[in-house]
């Protein structure tokens, strides 16, 4: 094997991690931002039993990908977050405040409502900073040379991640929504899905629209083709499939792996585009790490995956009634 | 310079923070792994109601850990990307290593201990403790093969102007790794163990809850007793250890400025590196080069051997060294004690001591952090010992003003959590099983 597969490899488990992320944790992040329009307590503590026992082990994605991106990019973390630094803390607050409200929640009874509004704004920072970074990344980077990023906060403004965070962060309602109809299919929850749907809808078609726009390069590849019909398909078979029980949310994953789908060919070959300099990005190739650093990560990728998601199907199926 | 003295104040207070979870964690899952067994094997509802409580700590502790947590990989690239860009082969291979095999573990297999008692049998409920346990001691050992190959590099090549991992297991296994995972994780245990300790004397103290207490407290005491005297002889090992590879920071630690033979050992004093002197110092004399070279007059190399930009600030790492010895030697004699007492059937009786008891809580927690900020100070110049400094190592593009802006919201914000997390398991506990 030469040294371009195990690169390959190793960026392809690095979108794996990302991708089993927003599927997984995604839901727990939808319901999170469901909280604050729960119709009373009960509702509110029911929604919050459906991923009590998960959230944590599917926040393990995160971590996991973090480290793969020091060990297998060692220079790209520290371009983007050294460059996006205030934005970068502001999500890790999202994140430890949507941890500890999910804790408290279910500790400190008293408090509940307000520990269940802690943990929706810990959700909607974490969900609407993550997409803007990906957005950026799927974008480009604003390069003003080899490795060397503007300093210029303006720079990182521009429509593309906007429209990414916003149309990602419906998306992500929308598999909230679906997961909680699985748990628990309740006539109001059916009703206010089927709204909402309209909602999605609007927000794919922007996305896919802001994707031609943005970046035609992309479109053409069979993959990137897959992956917006995917979404599509993920759109209308969630609407189709509303009344039948876990369809919705299956048709849900489908949409987020036709956007990752997207974001992968979009980025392929490239681990971090530049925005207007194609010349200065930075490609797998040349950031990867040395052949016995993707050596080791390869194997343990993905020997291990399939490991960890075994048993967390079995704690899926120990859990499946609620708790 | 104010920017890197920012970003190791951030890393510092994060980790520092960070750290007094993990360490509850591993001793609360050796305790729950104990009455479980015991529960498994013997069926005795008590271990099992000990069991439940100590869950319901550990509920409270782990996602402290998570939340505090998440930072931590990420920061490497935020706030150190130069260190990262250079390193990250070795370092970012093995905190991989740590989320994809221990992390992962520990996190999923929680939910059975905090949600699944009565969805699973006993029998997988027992499992699933054992794998929290093997989870959070594996992730714990994999942190501390990251750090120790800071400490004594190994297994590497330098190549392209950036590390290159070269052998992977004499990384992993670099010749610090094993005995600080010994040392660190008996001072977890010691930290569980007068834990626990605490909480079954403060219910004795007051007449509540008795049978539950009595037995905890009579597993408490042996094992703080076995991990407090494990702890000089682990202790000896690591500082042999470390005047092989890092013999500057050894006679930092020892405060020889002087090389000399038949070398005191000091076991108080006031350092002062500007003038090369310890001031009230009190040793033992000739007992330094007795343990060190096994002989009464043998030669001690001091500070002025080696070059003194390459000195660790000798103040603080004489001062955090001694301290850290002092607190162990009280908790052997007040484990010592306890299992006295218990040994001459005294020990419920003995109100003083059951009231002194959850006083020393934090006893074990303050010597984890002086032995770690000693570690780490001394570990300076270096961020990497002898290939990288810290000074070059920092993110250059972050502005001092973000940088003021992030420290003072992950103190807040962390200090927070500690607080909420210390009221928590306090109003737990005085609430009772």
């Amino acid at each position: 094997m030469d040294i371009q597969f195990y690169q390959n490899g190793v960026f392809l488990l690095i979108i794996l991690f990302f991708y089993l992320f927003s599927v997984l944790d995604g839901f727990d992040f939808g319901i999170g931002m469901m909280l604050p329009f729960a119709k009373g307590k009960e509702d509110s503590g029911r929604l919050v039993s459906h991923i009590a026992p998960f959230w944590d082990g599917n926040e393990v994605w995160l971590v996991i990908g973090a480290g793969f991106i020091v060990g297998a990019f060692p220079a790209v973390m520290g371009l983007v977050l050294g460059n996006l630094y205030l934005p970068f803390l502001l999500l890790i607050v999202g994140l430890i405040l949507r941890a500890m409200a999910l804790e408290y929640s279910y500790h400190d009874l008293a408090r509940q409502r307000f520990w269940h509004l802690v943990a929706a704004c810990g959700s909607y920072l974490v969900t609407i900073l993550g997409l803007f970074f990906v957005g950026t990344i799927v974008q480009g980077m604003p390069f003003e040379g080899k490795g060397v990023l503007s300093t210029r906060p303006g720079d990182y403004i521009s429509t593309f991640p906007i429209l990414f965070s916003m149309a990602g962060l419906m998306v992500v309602i929308w598999h909230g929504m679906t997961y909680a109809l699985n748990q628990d299919p309740v006539e109001s929850r059916q009703k206010g899905a089927a709204k909402f749907w309209w909602v999605l809808v609007g927000s794919i078609l922007v996305l896919l629209v802001a994707w031609i726009l943005c970046l035609p390069q992309t479109m053409g590849r069979p993959l990137s083709m897959a992956g917006a019909g995917f979404c599509l398909a993920g759109v209308i078979g969630g609407r189709w499939s509303l009344s039948r029980k876990g369809w919705p949310f299956r048709f849900s994953c489908l949409i987020i792996t036709g956007l990752w789908m997207l974001i992968g060919t979009s980025l392929y070959p490239l681990v971090l585009p530049a925005y207007h300099h194609p010349e200065w990005s930075l490609a797998i190739a040349s950031a990867a790490a040395p052949l016995s650093t993707l050596k080791l990560l390869f194997v343990l990728g993905w020997v291990l995956v399939p490991i960890i998601i075994a048993y967390s199907y079995f704690m899926y199926r120990v859990f499946r009634k609620g708790n | 310079m104010t920017e890197l003295l920012i970003s190791r104040m951030q890393f510092g207070v994060s980790i520092g923070i960070h750290y007094l979870f993990p360490i509850t964690t591993l001793g609360l899952t050796l305790f729950i792994v104990i009455f479980e067994t015991l529960y498994l094997a013997k069926r005795e509802d008590q271990c099992r109601a000990i069991s439940t409580f100590l869950v319901k700590l550990l509920s409270l502790i782990f996602v402290a850990g998570v939340a505090t947590g998440l930072l931590m990989p990420f920061s490497f690239g935020a706030n150190w990307a130069r260190f990262s860009t250079y390193a990250g082969a070795v370092l970012g291979a093995i905190i991989s290593v740590e989320a994809i095999t221990a992390f992962a573990l520990e996190s999923v297999f929680i939910a059975i201990l905090l949600f699944g008692r009565e969805k699973v049998s006993p029998r997988v409920y027992w499992i699933s403790a054992v794998l929290v346990f093997v989870g959070a001691h594996l992730s714990g050992f994999w942190i501390v093969a990251a750090n120790s190959w800071l400490q004594t590099p190994a297994g590497y090549v330098i190549a392209g102007g950036r590390v290159e991992l070269a052998n992977l297991s004499q990384a992993i296994f670099n010749h610090s790794t094993l005995i600080r995972f010994a040392h660190v994780v008996t001072a977890a245990w010691l930290v569980g163990a007068l834990l626990t300790a605490g909480i079954a004397a403060f219910y004795l103290a007051r007449a509540r809850h008795e049978a539950f207490a009595k037995r905890l407290l009579s597993m408490a005491l042996p094992i703080a007793l076995v991990a407090a005297l494990a702890q000089p002889v682990l202790g000896h090992f690591h500082i042999m250890e470390v005047l092989e590879n890092n013999p500057e920071k050894d006679a930092a630690y020892e405060g020889i400025f002087k090389s000399v033979n038949g070398a005191p050992l000091l076991l108080f004093g006031i350092p002062d590196a500007e003038n090369q002197v310890i001031h009230f110092a009190v040793g033992a004399p000739y007992v330094l080069s007795l343990l060190e070279s096994g002989e009464l007059m043998g030669h001690v190399k001091g500070l002025e051997e080696y070059p003194p930009e390459s000195w660790p600030p000798v103040n603080v790492i004489f001062t955090t060294f001694h301290l850290m010895i002092m607190l162990g030697v009280v908790m052997i004699g007040v484990a010592a004690l306890g299992v006295f007492l218990m040994w001459r059937k005294k020990l419920y009786t003995v109100r003083w001591y059951l009231m002194l008891l959850p006083w020393l809580i934090p006893l074990p927690y303050f010597a984890n952090e002086l032995g770690w900020i000693g570690a780490e100070i001394g570990r300076q110049p270096w961020i990497i010992y002898g290939v990288m400094r810290t000074s070059v190592a920092s993110t250059i593009t972050l502005p001092l003003w973000q940088l003021t802006l992030s420290f003072v919201g992950i103190l807040l914000v962390y200090t927070a959590i500690a607080v909420l997390t210390f009221v928590s398991v306090k109003k737990l506990v005085q609430k009772g099983p």
